[in-house]
C-alpha cells in the first residue's frame, strides 16, 4: 500500500537518485473520541514539490481530518514519522508551520478584521511582506474589490472562501490546504480558481479535498481516493477519468 | 410540539440528555456535602423569590441572547410550525436546561443552610415559571424594538419582588405567570431570532493589523463581555471601603486576588472556536495575538487596581509602595495564567454562551491568585518570589526558542 497508493508526485526512485519528498508522512492515526475508533489509519503519504493532489472520498472517509491534521488543530492523532524535505519535522513546528496555509471548508475567524487587516495578519505572522501586484491581481480575478476594506465577518459564505483564497494564493506557501475549495464559489470565480491551481505548480503543492469530479479531474496531476480513513487508491495523470473514478468510489 | 422540545432539548442538555444526570450526581454530591458541614442560616422566603427571580431571569435572558443559539433557530423555523405550540416548546426547553444546569444550583444551597417548609416549593416554582416567561416576552418585545413595552414590563416585575408580604407576592407572581404564558403563546416566533449584525460593513482603510484593535472591535460588538468589568471596577471601590472599616489592611492581597476575577475577557478565545482554530493554524501567533491579548487584560486588571488603590488611598489616607508593586506583579501573573489556559486548554464543549460563562475554569485564575495572596499575607518576602516568578515567564514568553514551543 505504501509504495502503490500514498505515493504521489515525483516521489519516486528513478535512475538510482533518490527523488525529493516535499512531505512524507508515516503511520498516521487520527480519531476523535477514542484511539479504536479512528477515522484514519495508518496512513502512509508521500507527496513530491510543485504538484496538484486531489483528494476525493465518500463523506466520513477522513478528507478533512487529514486536512485538519497537517495544519495542526487536530490534537487527537499518532504519528510514526513526519519528514519535510526528507527531514525529519512535527506537524506543530514553526519550521513546517512557515510553509503550510490551508484554507478551511468552513471559517469564521477574524471576523473584525477586514480583508486588508487579515491579509497583512497573515503574511506578518508568516514573516513575508504583501506583494501589492499579486495581490491585485488575486483580487481582481476573484472580483472582490468592492470587500477589501469590508470586515470578514459581515461577508457571505462565498465571499468569506474567496477572502481566504485569495490569502493563500497570495502568501505562495509550499504547501497549500484546500478543503472543499469549490464550495460557495459563483461560475466565474471557480473558473478562475483552476486557473490558480493549474498555475501554482511553479511555486508550490496543493493538496485539496473535492466532491466535484470535474474540479479534480481538472487540475490534478494524481488523485488519492480515501476510504475509511485509508488510501484505497491512488490515479495518476492518464488514468483520470471521472466514470473511472466514479467507478472506484461506488465499489 | 413534543418533537420540537425534544429538538432544543437535545441542543441544550445533549443528544442522549446526558446533562440532566451529570448535573444530578453534581447537585446531589453538592447537597451531600454541604449538609454535612451542619450550617444553618435562616433565609426569608422574600430573600429567596427574589434570587430565584433574578438569577433565572438573566439566565434564560443570556440563553435567548446567544449567538450560537439563535444561529441554529433558523433550521427549525425552516419547517412548518404552529407559533404558539413552537414558543411553548422552546420556552420548556430553555427552561429545563435552565433548572438543571443553573438554577438548580441555587435551590440546593437554600435546602442546604435554609429551612424549606412546603411554602417554599410554590414559591420557587412560582419565581422560576414567572422569571422564565418574563426573559422570553421582554427578549421578545426588545426584538421587536418595543423598548418601552419591555421597559414597562420590567417595571412590573421589578414592583413584584418589592411586595412586603410572602401571600401577595404568591398572588401577583400566579397572576403575572398565568398573563405571560398567554402573551408568549401568542408571540410571533420569529422574534426569537435575530440577525447578529455588526454596525459597520467596512473599516477605514488600515496599513497595519493589531489584534488588540481587533479585541476592542469584538467588546463594542459584544457589550455584554464589559458589564463584568464594569461591576468589579464599582465593586473595587466598595472593598476598598469595607477593608477600610473594618480595618483589614493586611487583606489587600486578597482584594487584588478577587478583582482578578473577571470571566468574560479571559475567554475571547474560547468563545470564537474559529478564531483558536485559525490562530493554532498560523505561525507566529504568539507574537502576533497571545501577546496582545495578554497585555489587553494586564491593562483591564490594573485599570480595576488602579481604581482600588486610589479609593483605598480616599479612604485609608496612605498607600504602601509595596501594595503598588503587588498591584503590578498580580495584574501580569492573572493576565499570564488566563492567557495561557485560553491558548492551551480553551473551551470548546460549550452549547450555549451561559455554558462557557458559567464553566468551572474560570475559578482556576482566580483561586490560584487567592493561594498567591495567601502567601504574600503570611509571608513578606512572598512578593518578591512572584515577581520573580513573574519575571521567568515573561522571559520565557519572549525567549521562543526555549520557551513555548509550537507558535
Amino acid at each position: 500500500m505504501f509504495m502503490q497508493a500514498g505515493e504521489v508526485g515525483n516521489s519516486a526512485i528513478n535512475d538510482g537518485k533518490q527523488q525529493q519528498h516535499l512531505l512524507s508522512m508515516t503511520g498516521l492515526c487520527a480519531w476523535y473520541r477514542t484511539e479504536t475508533d479512528a477515522v484514519i489509519s495508518n496512513l502512509h503519504l508521500e507527496i513530491g514539490p510543485n504538484q496538484i493532489i486531489g483528494l476525493v472520498g465518500l463523506n466520513g472517509a477522513g478528507k478533512s481530518t487529514l486536512i485538519h491534521v497537517l495544519s495542526g488543530i487536530h490534537r487527537h492523532y499518532s504519528l510514526e514519522r513526519l519528514k519535510w524535505r526528507n527531514e525529519d519535522a512535527s506537524l506543530t513546528s514553526l519550521a513546517f508551520k512557515r510553509n503550510r496555509y490551508t484554507v478551511f471548508s468552513e471559517d469564521e475567524s477574524f471576523e473584525y478584521f477586514t480583508f486588508e487587516e487579515y491579509v497583512r495578519h497573515v503574511f506578518r505572522s508568516y514573516g513575508r511582506e504583501v506583494r501589492h501586484d499579486t495581490l491585485d491581481e488575486l483580487v481582481e480575478g476573484f472580483n472582490f474589490q468592492k470587500y477589501r476594506n469590508a470586515f470578514l465577518g459581515q461577508l457571505s459564505m462565498g465571499s468569506r472562501r474567496k477572502a481566504y483564497l485569495i490569502t493563500g494564493f497570495a502568501l505562495r506557501p509550499e504547501l497549500l490546504l484546500l478543503d472543499e475549495p469549490v464550495n460557495g464559489l459563483d461560475f466565474e470565480s471557480t473558473e478562475f480558481l483552476y486557473r490558480l491551481m493549474n498555475e501554482y505548480r511553479s511555486y508550490g503543492t496543493i493538496l485539496f479535498s473535492s466532491h466535484v469530479l470535474e474540479s479534480l479531474c481538472l487540475t490534478s496531476d494524481s488523485i488519492i481516493i480515501l476510504e475509511a480513513g485509508s488510501i484505497r487508491h491512488t490515479f495518476l495523470q492518464g488514468e483520470m477519468d471521472p466514470e473511472h473514478i466514479r467507478g472506484v468510489l461506488n465499489k | 410540539m413534543i418533537s420540537t422540545f425534544h429538538g432544543f432539548a437535545k441542543k441544550l442538555l445533549g443528544a442522549r440528555y446526558d446533562r440532566l444526570w451529570k448535573h444530578a450526581i453534581a447537585l446531589a454530591a453538592i447537597f451531600a456535602a454541604l449538609s454535612s458541614l451542619d450550617r444553618h442560616y435562616e433565609v426569608s422566603l422574600l430573600v429567596f423569590m427574589t434570587a430565584i427571580t433574578v438569577f433565572t431571569f438573566g439566565i434564560v435572558l443570556k440563553t435567548l441572547a446567544s449567538d450560537d443559539n439563535r444561529r441554529k433557530l433558523k433550521g427549525a423555523f425552516m419547517l412548518p410550525f404552529a407559533p404558539g405550540m413552537f414558543n411553548a416548546a422552546y420556552f420548556y426547553a430553555v427552561a429545563l436546561y435552565t433548572l438543571v444546569t443553573k438554577t438548580s444550583y441555587i435551590l440546593v444551597f437554600y435546602m442546604a443552610f435554609s429551612s424549606f417548609t412546603a411554602i417554599y416549593i410554590p414559591a420557587f416554582l412560582l419565581s422560576f415559571l414567572n422569571a422564565g416567561l418574563t426573559a422570553f416576552v421582554i427578549f421578545a418585545q426588545m426584538n421587536s424594538g418595543k423598548r418601552i413595552t419591555a421597559s414597562l414590563l420590567l417595571l412590573i416585575q421589578a414592583a413584584l419582588c418589592l411586595l412586603p408580604e410572602p401571600s401577595y407576592r404568591l398572588t401577583g407572581l400566579l397572576i403575572s405567570t398565568i398573563l405571560q404564558g398567554l402573551v408568549l403563546h401568542r408571540t410571533d416566533s420569529y422574534r426569537f431570532y435575530k440577525v447578529s449584525r455588526m454596525k459597520d460593513n467596512q473599516a477605514a482603510p488600515l496599513r497595519s493589523s493589531s489584534f488588540l484593535r481587533y479585541i476592542v472591535r469584538y467588546l463594542i460588538s459584544h457589550k455584554s463581555y464589559l458589564y463584568n468589568t464594569l461591576a468589579l471596577c464599582i465593586f473595587a471601590g466598595f472593598m476598598a471601603f469595607m477593608l477600610e472599616q473594618m480595618h483589614l489592611d493586611s487583606c489587600l492581597p486578597l482584594a487584588f486576588a478577587v478583582l482578578s476575577f473577571n470571566t468574560p475577557i479571559g475567554i475571547l478565545l474560547s468563545s470564537n472556536r474559529g478564531l483558536h482554530r485559525k490562530i493554532q493554524m498560523l505561525p507566529g501567533q504568539l507574537q502576533r495575538t497571545v501577546v496582545p491579548y495578554g497585555l489587553f487584560i494586564l491593562t483591564v486588571n490594573l485599570f480595576i487596581y488602579m481604581i482600588f488603590l486610589v479609593s483605598w488611598l480616599l479612604f485609608h489616607g496612605s498607600v504602601e509602595i509595596v501594595y503598588y508593586v503587588i498591584s503590578i506583579v498580580f495584574a501580569a501573573q492573572s493576565a499570564i495564567a488566563a492567557v495561557w489556559l485560553e491558548w492551551k486548554y480553551p473551551v470548546h464543549k460549550w452549547r450555549v454562551e451561559s455554558d462557557l460563562w458559567h464553566h468551572p475554569r474560570k475559578y482556576a485564575v482566580p483561586l490560584m491568585m487567592c493561594l498567591l495572596a495567601a502567601a504574600v499575607m503570611s509571608m513578606d518576602a512572598a512578593v518578591y518570589l512572584i515577581a520573580l516568578l513573574v519575571g521567568i515567564e515573561v522571559a520565557l514568553i519572549f525567549n521562543r526558542r526555549r520557551g513555548i514551543r509550537n507558535v
